[in-house]
């Protein structure tokens, strides 16, 4: 063959292709999404969180998701079915959570997707699982946009990120009244709406300082904040920026009151590591871990026995929180387990007694956990500070 | 001879998968998203082999001219219903343009600072995508409306993945066609060595420059159509990650040919998908590759399958005196 | 508002010296060999692992933890040198980048799965309180890494200048050929120049780490910076890598200060281009190319 046929082999594969184009329309794969009816004795939930890359940590709920379901299979299962979970990493980027929900819905063909991990990797899957009708549950993010009305299939867990800040606001306002104040907040999606929380309930902040999560210095914020003599510095930002941030400020020999939000708290292996910690506040939508409170030593046991190896840390708590709330979905469901019948049994829920507090969801308001609370360290552990709660749910 | 017939039937296949696709029903959704997906990383490693592997320059910050076209494309259908191929233009233009700051510095630079500078390029836009969010949406990222391509709705995922087998052919036509022309040949002079070619007459600055233009360009066409298939971009897809990802498609299919891009980014995605358990695993096996590549198969997957072919390889023959090696 | 920019001048230092740390390895590497190492971030961060190891598993004091990550780094610069870059010594500029690319890819990867990427901490060995000298607080961590850069660096200069390896490697960059010819063990001098490199990555790494955590990612940032800082400097003085990375380290912190901490690497990079435009050397390039 010469070049000459070779081209005009590629012009007429071109020319197919293009006459192919208009007449695909016929050949197209439908809109709804497979899996909509559970037919066979498992359920199989769907799930996408980071386990490696710089936001790994927070994939660990993948174990706490993995320990209930097994806690669960253990009883019996739910509603005559047992339960079982496929987790993919997605290393928290948007284009691998895409094609692996893809993955999850048209080929695994799972029922729901459930206690997925993330902001933006949530974000780039949102309007296709819903359009879809695929249920989307308890995902590890408070952003407001998942709390929108008509977003039929879309059922966050947390408390959203605004009740965060007003939370923290709100604690400000009543116990360092007058005194100057900081803000250091992620700039994206997380960070911002908990500012924003923050100054709704507490008025003006003194200092605002952004960053991002690829920062490994925080001298000159810190140093800024320190000259400026601001009293309460607030943090809005992910546990490994948090801890540098705690440690700048311990060997810049600055020691303001200091307020994290639920997210920092979490990785008990760096808090290890961060010079006195002690009398650091930190908001929270959970029992503090080590704490006696039932719901936790609950998680705790479920963790050591099923999936023992994983710390029973609030990243696995986030899991956790994700298959109760599909359990009570499923449990009451009768007849054919369908999408839109879960979907209806989870609009029933009301002060769902969950590890995250009470849990509503209304046909209206898919909101979620209303109310945060304020932990605080003490002498290597976390105590709940008394009278700190905060309601900031929308549907008081 | 055997090459053109495989190339051909290669070609119809693809043009018949998604009929294939329909025996097993709504799975192929999946699929056709999958091979959509690696036919734009195809034109992405064509085009960056375009760059490295014809003329010689190194771009390590690939994946910026990507999200630019991906933003430009996205943001240009959000804002105000822009179809695909205004995106894929906007895109191309907007990457080329962008590609003229790295442009003039290639042309100036010793290799290991173009290096550099091009990491610092692909950081840079990354970095501004999420700072820019009254423009980008930070990293709530931009999510696309109706997918239209010149008034027919594209939509579905079997005419996605058409639009993106066509994009592909016709990139693997035009750069294919470029081998044979003037401009083609002084990228190939200036790659083989750059005082001959200036001896030659070959404007070197202008040549080097237009080498990255046209490399962008494709890129960034790439991202827009990227852009209407996933339906969503955010600025955590366009990372060093990525940019490594595309260079690793080029060194271990085998630099300076069209195949052999595509044959790396049939190893990188297929590697990346099927270590994706494991994490870590994906990295080490394909940075073990890049080196194994360079030791052993240099001219890459390519060079080895074919072994008969003068392979355009990554280690020369030395012209001048041998320094002999050490023991 | 003095004391303020003197604060943030002592930390831009303080990075800084991590910076110039990286910046003299890369240096010496490429000095030696011609080499741009773009996998030595990674190598720094595979040495800290080696420390992280050595105190949590052998209970290891700091101190001996941290010769044994210097010397393991020094073997792993030998070891690449010798087996990959030895072999590849003719190789054009393309292919020697791209197998230090491959290198980085193929350590945070294996790193990775070894050790997972939940970060790890590393306590500081350094627990004195900070000075205050006049509002001005001076933090050990910060003298301890500028004191290590300049002894580090009075090292290097006394090991080039005076000693047989130093001019060893000053004979093998005029001209590698001439030097085997005069019986200079080419192969054992490269090694032994690209395990000084490597170690020099690993202090700044394990200075590093109390801040940034054990993770395979820990050292991506810096390393930009030192690669910026060696280009800065000329790549190839290491006065100019010195003296490039505590400058850097300033201009970083007083961007962070006073523009956007999120751009600062894009506006590094934009300062970076405009010197590359104006002197494509760096600033201390061809100019005043004495090999300390």
């Amino acid at each position: 063959m010469t070049n000459t046929s070779i081209r005009w082999g590629a012009r007429l594969a071109v020319v197919l292709a293009c006459a192919a184009l208009p007449a695909s329309g016929a050949i197209a794969a439908d809109a709804a999404a497979p899996g909509d009816t559970v037919t066979g004795d498992t359920i199989v939930l769907g799930q996408t969180a980071a386990q490696s890359g710089p936001q790994a940590p927070i994939g660990a709920s993948k174990w706490g998701l993995e320990a209930y379901i097994a806690s669960v299979n253990a009883r019996g299962g739910v509603a005559g079915k047992k339960l079982r979970l496929i987790s993919y990493d997605d290393g928290y980027q948007p284009a691998q959570t895409t094609a692996l929900d893809k993955k999850l819905v048209y080929e695994d063909r799972v029922f729901a997707i459930v206690g997925s991990i993330g902001s933006p990797t949530t974000a780039a899957v949102y309007k296709t699982l819903n359009d879809a009708h695929v249920p989307l549950l308890s995902m590890g993010s408070g952003s407001p946009i998942f709390y929108e009305p008509g977003l039929k299939y879309v059922f966050p867990s947390w408390p959203i990120y605004t009740t965060d800040g007003k939370t923290m606001g709100a604690f400000v306002k009543k116990h360092f009244a007058g005194q100057s104040t900081a803000v250091i907040y992620q700039d994206d999606g997380f960070g911002k709406p908990i500012l924003q929380g923050i100054k709704s309930d507490l008025g003006k902040v003194d200092v605002e300082i952004p960053y991002v999560p690829s920062q490994v210095d925080f001298s000159s914020a810190v140093i800024k904040l320190k000259s400026s003599g601001i009293k309460v510095v607030m943090l809005a930002t992910i546990a490994t920026s948090g801890a540098q941030i705690l440690n700048q400020m311990a060997s810049l020999d600055y020691h303001p009151a200091r307020i994290l939000t639920a997210s920092a708290c979490g990785y008990g292996g760096i808090f290890s590591a961060i010079a006195s910690l002690d009398g650091t506040y930190c908001t929270a939508f959970l029992p503090p871990p080590g704490s006696t409170d039932s719901h936790w030593t609950e998680f705790a046991d479920g963790m050591a026995k099923y999936a023992p190896g994983h710390p029973a840390d609030i990243y696995a708590a986030w899991g956790w929180l994700a298959g109760q709330i599909t359990y009570a979905g499923l449990e009451k469901i009768k007849g054919p387990i369908t999408r839109d019948a879960f979907v209806a049994q989870l609009e029933t829920l009301r002060n769902l007694d969950t590890i995250a507090g009470k849990v509503t969801y209304t046909p209206q308001q898919h909101e979620g956990s209303c109310c945060q609370l304020l932990w605080q360290a003490k002498g290597g552990k976390w105590d709940i500070v008394p009278d700190s709660a905060f309601n900031g749910s929308a549907m008081k | 001879m055997q090459r053109h017939t495989i190339a051909i039937s290669l070609i119809v296949l693809c043009a018949l998968l998604p009929l294939v696709l329909q025996l097993i029903g709504e799975r192929q959704v999946y699929w056709l998203f999958v091979v959509s997906e690696f036919f734009v990383f195809a034109i992405v490693a064509i085009s960056l082999d375009l760059l490295m592997g014809r003329s010689g320059q190194i771009s390590l910050g690939h994946s910026g001219f990507v999200a630019l076209g991906a933003y430009a494309a996205a943001i240009l259908n959000e804002q105000f219903g822009a179809d695909l191929a205004i995106g894929m233009l906007a895109g191309g233009c907007l990457a080329g343009i962008a590609s003229l700051i790295l442009g003039f510095p290639a042309t100036r630079l010793r290799g290991h600072y173009l290096g550099i500078v091009t990491l610092g390029f692909g950081i840079a836009v990354d970095q501004i995508a999420l700072k820019w969010d009254s423009l980008t949406g930070g990293d709530q990222g931009v999510h696309l409306h109706k997918a239209v391509l010149l008034g027919l709705d594209v939509g579905t995922p079997v005419r996605m993945y058409y639009v993106a087998l066509v994009a592909l052919l016709v990139t693997v036509l035009l750069v294919w066609n470029l081998t044979g022309t003037r401009v083609g040949r002084a990228f190939a002079a200036i790659k083989d060595s750059e005082v001959a070619a200036a001896a030659m007459g070959v404007p070197i600055a202008r040549t080097k420059v237009l080498a990255f233009i046209c490399s962008a360009f494709l890129a960034g066409a790439a991202g827009a159509i990227y852009a209407f298939l996933a339906g969503f971009v955010a600025p955590e897809d366009f990372g060093i990650d990525s940019s490594l990802l595309f260079f690793a498609m080029v060194v271990i299919g085998g630099m300076g040919s069209i195949p052999g891009a595509i044959g790396g980014a049939i190893v990188v995605d297929a590697v990346k998908n099927a270590a994706a358990t494991v994490s870590g695993l994906s990295l080490t096996i394909l940075g073990g590759m890049i080196v194994l590549v360079v030791l052993f198969f240099p001219g890459g997957l390519k060079a080895w399958l074919r072994p008969r072919r003068a392979a355009t390889g990554l280690v020369h023959e030395p012209d001048d005196a041998a320094i002999p090696q050490d023991a | 508002m003095t004391q303020y920019l003197l604060q943030i001048s002592l930390a831009g230092l303080a990075q800084g010296s991590l910076f110039a740390l990286t910046a003299l390895g890369l240096v010496v590497i490429y000095n030696a060999s011609s080499v741009v190492n773009f996998a030595h971030g990674a190598m720094g961060m595979a040495a800290t692992y080696v420390a992280y190891v050595l105190i949590t598993e052998l209970h290891a004091p700091f101190a001996l933890a941290f010769v044994g990550a210097l010397l393991a780094a020094f073997v792993l610069g030998v070891v690449v040198q010798k087996a990959l870059l030895g072999r590849l010594a003719n190789a054009p500029l393309l292919t020697q980048i791209v197998v230090t690319l491959g290198l980085y890819m193929f350590l945070q990867g294996v790193l990775g799965m070894i050790f997972g990427y939940n970060p790890r901490p590393m306590a500081n060995a350094i627990t004195m309180a900070p000075v205050i000298l006049g509002g001005l607080v001076l933090r050990p961590q910060d003298v301890v890494q500028l004191a290590l850069l300049l002894i580090l660096s009075a090292a290097l200069a006394a090991l080039f200048g005076a000693t047989k390896l130093g001019l060893g490697m000053r004979a093998i960059t005029e001209n590698a050929y001439a030097a085997r010819l005069m019986g200079i063990p080419v192969g054992n001098v490269l090694g032994t120049a690209w395990g000084i490199g490597v170690l020099l990555a690993a202090v700044a790494a394990i200075l590093a780490a109390p801040t940034t955590s054990v993770t395979p990612n820990m050292m991506d940032t810096i390393v930009v910076y030192g690669f910026v800082a060696a280009i800065l400097g000329g790549f190839g003085s290491m006065v100019g890598a010195l003296v490039g990375g505590l400058v850097l380290g300033v201009v970083v912190n007083f961007i962070d200060a006073f523009l956007a901490p999120e751009l600062a690497m894009s506006i590094v990079f934009g300062i970076l281009l405009l010197v590359l435009y104006v002197r494509p050397d760096g600033l201390f390039g061809r100019m005043k190319v004495q090999k300390v």
